[in-house]
C-alpha cells in the first residue's frame, strides 16, 4: 500500500471541535501522544510515574516493546490500534471476542480476525488484520479510486479502511488517506440524533454521544446494531450505481461486487430485469415490480413482515417501500463468527446477535450453515422458505 | 378394438427431478436440507476463486453456479451417489428409477426416422400446448421445492392443475436414493394424470388410451382384471387411490403406466416390461 509521507509534528492536538465531530480520534481526545513517541523513548509516564506499561493505556501512558516504528508509532500499526482497541475496557473492542459487555444487538460492525486467533473467528470469518490476499473483487477503478491505493502485499490494517487521525464528518472515521480524491465518495456521513437525517448515509439513533467516557456503558449504544440505520441517496461513482455512500467505501477493495442494475458487474437491464449475475447492492428496491421491476425475485412484504431485520438502505423506516440490499444487508464490516461474516439472522429470531439469530426451535446443520444461509435470504427471497 | 399405441409424436419435457426427503413434501429441496449456496452464489468468489461448479469467473443469470438451471441441475443428479440421478447409467443402481432416465445425448434430437426416447431438454421443440418451448428441469420441477411429489410445480402452465398425491412405501434417510426412488416404492393416489395433461394436452381424450379408470372397470370390458391380477413380469405402475395394495380392484391405468416420466431405453418412453416388447405391457391387463 502506497503510504502517505506524514510529517508528524509533536504538537498536541488541542482544536476544539464539535463533540459531535469523529468523537475520539477527531476533536479534542486523542492526543497525539496516544498513538506517536518522538524518540521512543519513556522513563517515566507523563504524571511522571513509573513504570512504564508496555501495552495501551490512556492517556499516552505507555511504549510498546517493539520499536522505534514508522512514523514514529509506540507500536507497529495494527498493534498500535489493537493496544486500544483489543481486551480494553476502555475502548470498544472490534478482534475477536468482545472484552465488554455486548452492546444490545452486537457490536455493528462485529470483530476482526487475525491469523492467532483461531475458532470462532478463524480467518475465512471476516476481515484479517496483516492478511496478504488480495481483495476479492478488487477493482478500485469502478468507484473511481486510483488503482493502486491499496497494495495487500503490505497486509491488512485499520488504517487501510479507517482514518487513524480521525474526520469530522465521516462515520467511524472511514475512508482511508491513501485513497486520495476519491475519498469524499467513500467516506460515508452521519448524523447522531433521535431524529433522523435521511441526507446522511448513517443514522446513530441516539440523543447524542460524548467520547472519552473510557465506559463501555457509555460507548456501547453507539456501537450498537440496533442504533445505526442507513439511508438510501443514490448516485453514480465512477460507473458503479450506489445508494450509500457504505457500499461505495466497501467497493474500493471490492468493486467487482458492489453495484446496481446496468452496471456490467452486476448485470440486470431494462429488457432483462432479472438477468443479475451477482447480488445488486444497490439501487435494487426490494420487491419493485414494473418497468423498473429489478427487484422481482424479492418480496417486499416478506421483508417488512420480519420482526428481526437485516439492514438495508432506506429512508423510508415505516414501509422500507425505497429499502435497497447493501453490504451491509448481509456482512459485518469487520466480520463474525459466520463463514464471510455473514449476518445469519432470521426474520423471527427473539435475540440478535453479531451472529444473527435463529428462530425458536431451529437447529443448525451439523455439516454446514443451511439453516443460516436460509435465515439471511429468507429476509427477503421467499423462495425456498 | 385394440388400444391405440402412441400415434402422435409426444415431446416429452425434461424435467428436473429434484430429491426430495420427507414422504409429505418436497424432501431434500424444501425444508432445512437445502443450502442457498448449494446452487446460488452471490459474488462468485470464494477468496477470489469462483464458485461456479464449472470453475468460470464470470457470474451466472440468477447468481447461479452454473451457466444455466439445466448445468446446474446434472452436477448433483448426474453420475452423483449422493443425489437420484436421473441420466442414463444409475450411480445408484436403483433397480427401476420411477421416473426413468434420460439419454446421456439428452440434448439431442432424435435422429431422423426415429422416435424421442425421453423429454427433449435445452433445445426448442414444438409445445404440445401449441408454439414452441425449451424445456429444462425447472419447467417441471420447482428448485426451491414444492408441497408436491418431487417438487413438481403446483401448476406448471399457469392454467390450473391439481396437485398429484403419491405415497411412499419407505422414508427417505439420506443413504437410501435407491430404494427410495425405485418405483417399487411409489404408490400413485391421484392427480398425476391432470399434471400430465397440463402440458399434453388432449392426452385425455377419447381418442387417447384411457386414463384414470380402473382396470376391472374399463369401458367395454376392453380391459380385464384377471388379466392383471395373473401378471407374472413386473408391473405397470398404476393408480391405487384407495389403498396400497397392487393387484387390488382400485388400480386404475393412467399416464405413467405406460411411459416413465423422464424417459426411457424406449420410444416415448414407453414401458417394456419384458425389456423388449409393447405388447408385454399392453397385455397386462389386456387379453386381445
Amino acid at each position: 500500500m502506497l503510504r502517505k509521507l506524514v510529517l508528524l509534528v509533536g504538537v498536541a492536538s488541542l482544536t476544539a471541535l464539535p463533540a459531535l465531530a469523529g468523537e475520539w480520534h477527531a476533536g479534542n481526545n486523542n492526543v497525539c501522544t496516544d498513538c506517536h513517541t518522538m524518540h521512543f523513548s519513556m522513563q517515566h509516564n507523563w504524571d511522571g510515574t513509573t513504570p512504564v506499561p508496555t501495552s495501551g493505556g490512556a492517556n499516552g501512558n505507555w511504549l510498546s516493546a517493539s520499536g522505534p516504528n514508522q512514523y514514529l508509532l509506540k507500536a507497529p500499526a495494527n498493534q498500535l490500534c489493537l493496544s486500544c482497541h483489543d481486551g480494553q475496557t476502555f475502548a470498544p473492542d472490534v478482534l475477536g471476542v468482545n472484552t465488554n459487555a455486548s452492546p444490545t444487538q452486537g457490536r455493528s460492525a462485529g470483530a476482526l480476525n487475525d491469523p492467532a486467533l483461531g475458532s470462532p473467528y478463524e480467518t475465512w470469518k471476516g476481515h484479517t488484520l496483516d492478511s496478504t490476499t488480495a481483495p476479492p473483487g478488487f477493482n478500485p477503478a469502478l468507484v473511481g479510486a486510483p488503482a493502486t491505493w491499496y497494495d495487500n502485499t503490505q497486509g491488512l490494517e485499520c488504517i487501510s479502511c479507517h482514518s487513524q487521525h480521525g474526520s469530522a464528518t465521516a462515520y467511524r472515521n472511514l475512508g482511508s488517506y491513501s485513497l486520495g480524491g476519491a475519498a469524499t465518495a467513500a467516506r460515508p456521513t452521519y448524523v447522531i440524533s433521535t431524529t433522523n437525517d435521511a441526507t446522511k448515509d448513517v443514522w446513530i439513533n441516539l440523543a447524542s454521544y460524548t467520547a472519552n467516557s473510557g465506559n463501555a456503558a457509555t460507548f456501547n449504544p453507539y456501537y450498537d446494531t440496533l442504533n445505526v440505520g442507513y439511508n438510501r441517496n443514490d448516485a453514480v461513482v465512477g460507473t458503479t450505481h450506489t445508494s450509500n455512500r457504505m457500499d461505495t467505501f466497501c467497493a474500493t477493495c471490492h468493486g467487482n461486487f458492489h453495484g446496481g442494475a446496468g452496471d456490467a458487474n452486476i448485470g440486470a437491464s431494462t429488457a432483462v430485469l432479472d438477468g443479475f449475475i451477482r447480488h445488486p447492492t444497490s439501487q435494487v428496491t426490494i420487491g419493485a415490480s414494473g418497468t423498473q421491476g429489478y427487484g422481482g425475485h424479492s418480496t417486499l412484504s416478506r421483508y417488512t413482515g420480519a420482526t428481526t431485520k437485516v439492514k438495508v438502505y432506506a429512508s423510508d423506516r415505516t414501509g422500507y417501500t425505497d429499502a435497497t440490499p447493501g453490504c451491509i444487508s448481509c456482512h459485518k464490516a469487520h466480520g463474525n463468527q459466520n463463514p464471510f461474516g455473514l449476518i445469519f439472522l432470521n426474520r423471527t429470531a427473539t435475540a440478535v446477535t453479531e451472529q444473527g439469530g435463529y428462530a425458536t426451535g431451529q437447529v443448525e446443520m451439523t455439516n454446514g450453515y443451511g439453516v443460516g444461509y436460509r435465515n439471511l435470504c429468507g429476509q427477503c427471497h421467499s423462495q425456498g422458505n | 378394438m385394440r388400444p391405440s399405441r402412441q400415434a402422435r409424436g409426444v415431446r416429452f419435457v425434461l424435467g428436473l427431478s429434484l430429491v426430495a426427503s420427507a414422504a409429505g413434501a418436497g424432501e431434500y429441496h424444501t425444508g432445512t436440507t437445502n443450502n442457498c449456496s448449494d446452487c446460488h452464489t452471490m459474488h462468485n468468489s470464494e477468496n477470489g476463486q469462483p464458485m461456479r461448479y464449472d470453475n468460470d469467473k464470470n457470474g451466472a443469470p440468477k447468481l447461479l453456479r452454473a451457466a444455466d438451471s439445466l448445468q446446474l441441475c446434472l452436477q448433483c443428479h448426474d453420475g452423483q451417489s449422493t443425489a437420484p440421478d436421473v441420466v442414463d447409467e444409475d450411480a445408484n443402481q436403483t433397480p427401476d428409477r420411477a421416473a426413468g432416465f434420460f439419454p446421456r445425448n439428452w440434448w439431442q434430437p432424435p435422429p431422423s426416422g426415429t422416435n424421442p426416447t425421453a423429454h427433449l431438454m435445452g433445445t426448442q421443440v414444438d409445445a404440445p400446448w401449441g408454439g414452441q418451448t425449451t424445456l429444462t428441469c425447472v419447467s417441471c420441477h420447482d428448485p426451491h421445492g414444492t408441497a408436491s411429489y418431487r417438487n413438481l410445480k403446483l401448476d406448471p402452465r399457469g392454467i390450473g392443475a391439481p396437485q398429484p398425491v403419491v405415497s411412499h412405501q419407505i422414508v427417505p434417510r439420506g443413504g437410501n436414493i435407491a430404494q427410495f426412488y425405485d418405483s417399487a416404492n411409489v404408490r400413485y393416489k391421484r392427480g398425476m394424470t391432470s399434471w400430465c395433461v397440463n402440458c399434453h394436452v388432449g392426452t385425455n381424450q377419447p381418442d387417447h388410451h384411457s386414463v384414470d379408470i380402473t382396470i376391472d372397470n374399463s369401458p367395454s370390458g376392453l380391459a380385464s382384471y384377471p388379466t392383471w391380477v395373473g401378471v407374472t413380469l413386473p408391473r405397470v405402475p398404476v393408480q391405487t387411490p384407495n389403498d396400497d395394495v397392487i393387484p387390488s380392484p382400485d388400480d386404475q391405468v393412467f399416464c405413467l403406466s405406460c411411459h416413465k416420466a423422464h424417459g426411457s431405453a424406449n420410444p416415448f418412453g414407453l414401458i417394456y416390461p419384458d425389456g423388449a416388447t409393447l405388447d408385454s405391457a399392453c397385455s397386462q391387463c389386456h387379453v386381445e
